[in-house]
């Protein structure tokens, strides 16, 4: 047992840190916000040049070839900062499951493009349910000739208003459970029947509404197996939730390591508020709450890096998590009193962050329950 | 980075395992769950676990332990708590450690291949009427007199002073310098005439004692380490004992988990009951959270790094997780989980009620919740005392 970083991924931390912080200041911040896209193609540029796109691919696509600790790493740092790119969405949520479950064709034909920052994706599942299971699939997709028409729409799909792919979830066939007659398409948001609707969310991100009216799509395009798709959407689904709660970790640590330098300068009663127990004891829950969920968090990381089963971990990770960051919002707040209201101040936009983690690919109850079906309670 | 044991460990995990599951016998179960503390059963298991070597895992080979890392202790004490048998904590952890660390060589050899082996056992004495989180306000007090110390005052909440071999006191040896500076610690035998060891019991059955000295004589030889050093030692001992372990839970968790599974199979659970699997899923998680903090500790004490504020949080945590899964087990035995005397209605032999009452001690003993918060604050955290 042995649970510190070595010193190559501290390297990783250190680099990750500095660039964040560098990159992305508060003007920056709030330029993005304010602009139509929410996004900045040069900095993204420049995450490229540091090998953060390709970070777990292969080098033979232009990769690092790190695993999925490194990863947690940067989307720890990314989430201290603020989660203000399609980092995410290209990697997680388009980039891993190619290189899990794609055919060697599509590896060579998407993965360096991904590393070269030159392609950004996303994952289109949900639907108007907003559920994050097999059941929620009602977009069709039939078969005609050679290739699939796609016809439904998609809902909370993130950063589709500047994807250049995204992988969208249908139902090619009905069978026994739901799970079954799901199919993983690789679409070009530049085809013919897509129609893009960003909504702005409260954490200042962009989702969107995806339509697909009559949408071609080659049999060459399906991603893994037609029919079984539902296997590589829970296991992209799987390493989306213990992705977020890294970055969920980083904002938790932020929020405390905020609170705890308020507590000790804020003077009432001519002592700083952090000499008082009422105060240390929100501090020392908040603590409690951060170390658990890192502790967590790295702990389903590190079962994917080693190529070992993770379900269990993960559920019981976003479960965890979900929960333990609002509290910590609720008590960093607490400890701010008024100044920590104020739109300006940094502890809302962590406030924001916090409400829309907690429901990305299911909020707490929801991986209870998964976690309680996967242990047979 | 690796969050799974060493072969090492495991191979030490799996040797205790396969002894506790051969050697626990019924009898030692059932003083262990008794409240009453060691039985002749309980030690003679102890005395067989300490020719096997298995009781002190990470202490030095020539005081009979095999040098293993420090999470082995961890392991040691969740599988005697899951096999229903007496993790001797006290001696282990406070009294063992803290002689290691900073008694004479003369007590190093006395006592410990004696603790290693099974052999004796310590009670702690450091708690006062008067002196409960504000342990260091201590009255108890041991004068100097030749080459002997006269002791005189109260202790109380000591959980093992009926049936000890030793008591680990903490007494006060210097009135005239602040509280933290004039307390020593020494190793007493509860049979030197003076001491009187009278009876409490908590609401669960869990004995504990109050223990009274009249000017009780002790062999000044008997102090250990250093005069008036006492504080550090017991602060030093302090964060092994709140490591903590939730073996003990594990074990009934598992339980109630067969119990509601036979429910769900006889249709006595039904689908207005779904909050039963949550809970179940909820409290599996913080079990397993629980595990990750009390190794974490384990994890600094291997690196040689400095605890400040991790044995305190691994201890709170455990006792919050106690209390939900003994809350969510009576609310999943509804009104039977009240029934005490024995009868076919009784689910899971009345265990869980037992477990239930005791689970409000655990955010008491070995410094309650409040004090574990603010040394989180303080030492953790670096917010100000004052």
């Amino acid at each position: 047992m042995h649970l510190n970083l070595t010193y190559q991924q501290e390297m990783v931390r250190e680099v990750a840190r500095d660039f964040m912080r560098d990159k992305f200041p508060k003007e920056v911040r709030k330029r993005l916000d304010e602009g139509e896209s929410g996004h900045s193609p040069e900095i993204w540029q420049e995450m490229a040049e540091l090998g953060w796109m390709g970070l777990v691919f292969p080098e033979e696509y232009g990769g690092a070839e790190m695993g999925f600790i490194e990863l947690a790493i940067l989307l720890e740092e990314m989430g201290k900062v603020r989660p203000v790119s399609p980092f995410f969405s290209t990697v997680v949520l388009g980039g891993l499951p190619i290189l899990d479950a794609g055919s060697d064709e599509q590896k060579r034909a998407y993965l360096p493009a991904i590393a070269a920052g030159e392609a950004i994706w996303t994952l289109a599942l949900a639907e108007e349910s907003g559920r994050y299971d097999a059941a929620a699939v009602a977009m069709t997709a039939t078969v005609d000739g050679d290739s699939y028409i796609l016809d439904g729409t998609k809902l909370f799909v993130p950063d589709a208003h500047i994807a250049d792919y995204l992988l969208c979830v249908a139902r090619t066939g009905n069978g026994a459970r739901p799970e079954d007659g799901i199919t993983v398409f690789i679409v070009d948001t530049k085809s013919d029947g897509v129609r893009c609707t960003p909504y702005r969310t409260l954490d200042n991100n962009r989702l969107c509404e995806v339509v697909f009216s009559r949408v071609r799509v080659h049999a060459a395009d399906v991603l893994g197996r037609a029919g079984e798709g539902w296997d590589l959407v829970q296991a992209l689904l799987d390493k989306a939730a213990v992705a977020k709660c890294c970055e969920m970790s980083g904002g938790a640590r932020r929020v405390l390591d905020m609170t705890i330098e308020y507590a000790k300068e804020r003077k009432q009663f001519n002592r700083p508020i952090g000499s008082f127990q009422a105060v240390q004891h929100h501090c020392a829950n908040m603590l409690s709450d951060v170390d658990s969920s890192w502790l967590i968090s790295y702990e389903a990381a590190w079962r994917i890096s080693a190529g070992l089963p993770h379900a269990v971990e993960a559920a019981m990770a976003k479960a965890w998590v979900s929960d333990a960051y609002r509290r910590v919002l609720a008590l960093g707040h607490q400890v701010h009193g008024g100044v920590g209201l104020i739109d300006e101040h940094d502890l809302p936009q962590y406030f924001r962050s916090a409400s829309a983690a907690e429901v990305a690919f299911g909020d707490a109850r929801f991986h209870r329950k998964q976690l309680a079906q996967r242990l047979g309670y | 980075m690796d969050f799974e044991f060493t072969q090492e460990e495991k191979e030490y995990q799996k040797e205790v395992r396969s002894f506790l599951q051969r050697e626990v016998t019924a009898e030692a179960a059932h003083e262990h769950h008794s409240g009453e503390g060691l039985g002749p059963h309980s030690r003679a298991l102890l005395r067989k676990m300490g020719q096997q070597r298995l009781l002190a895992p990470t202490w030095p080979k020539q005081y009979g332990g095999r040098e293993l890392s420090p999470v082995t202790r961890f392991i040691l004490s969740e599988e005697m708590a899951y096999h229903d048998a007496p993790y001797p904590l006290t001696f282990l952890e406070v009294a063992g450690p803290g002689i290691l660390h900073f008694g004479t060589e003369e007590q190093k050899a006395t006592y410990l291949t004696r603790i290693t082996s099974g052999e004796i056992e310590f009670a702690t004495a450091y708690t006062e009427p008067g002196a409960g989180s504000d342990v260091a306000a201590l009255t108890l007090y041991a004068e100097a007199r030749g080459d002997t110390y006269v002791l005189n005052g109260q202790k109380t909440f000591s959980s093992h002073a009926h049936h000890c071999d030793f008591i680990w006191l903490a007494v006060r040896t210097d009135k005239t310098v602040p509280k933290h500076r004039g307390i020593s610690i020494f190793i007493v035998d509860p049979n030197t005439p003076g001491i009187t060891v009278r009876p409490l019991h908590t609401m669960a059955g869990v004995r504990a004692n109050e223990i009274f000295f009249d000017d009780v004589v002790v062999p000044a030889n008997n102090l250990v380490g250093e005069k008036n050093r006492g504080w550090d030692y017991m602060v030093g001992a302090l964060n092994y004992e709140r490591g903590g372990t939730v073996g003990d839970l594990q074990r009934p968790f598992d339980e109630l988990v067969e119990f509601v599974a036979e429910r769900r199979r006889a249709g006595k659970i039904t689908a207005e009951d779904d909050w039963i699997a949550e809970e179940l899923a909820r409290v599996a998680t913080e079990l397993h959270i629980a595990r990750l903090l009390i190794y974490k500790v384990a994890e600094i004490q291997e690196q040689k790094g400095n605890l400040t504020y991790e044995a305190s949080l691994g201890k709170l945590y455990a006792s919050q997780v106690r209390e939900r899964l003994f809350n969510v087990a009576m609310q999943i035995l509804g009104p039977y989980g009240q029934l005490c005397d024995w009868s076919k209605w009784i689910p899971l032999h009345a265990k869980i009620q037992k477990l239930f009452l005791d689970a409000p001690r655990w955010s008491i003993v070995a410094g309650a919740s409040e004090i574990q918060r603010n040394i989180m604050a303080i030492r953790g955290l670096g917010l100000p005392a004052k």
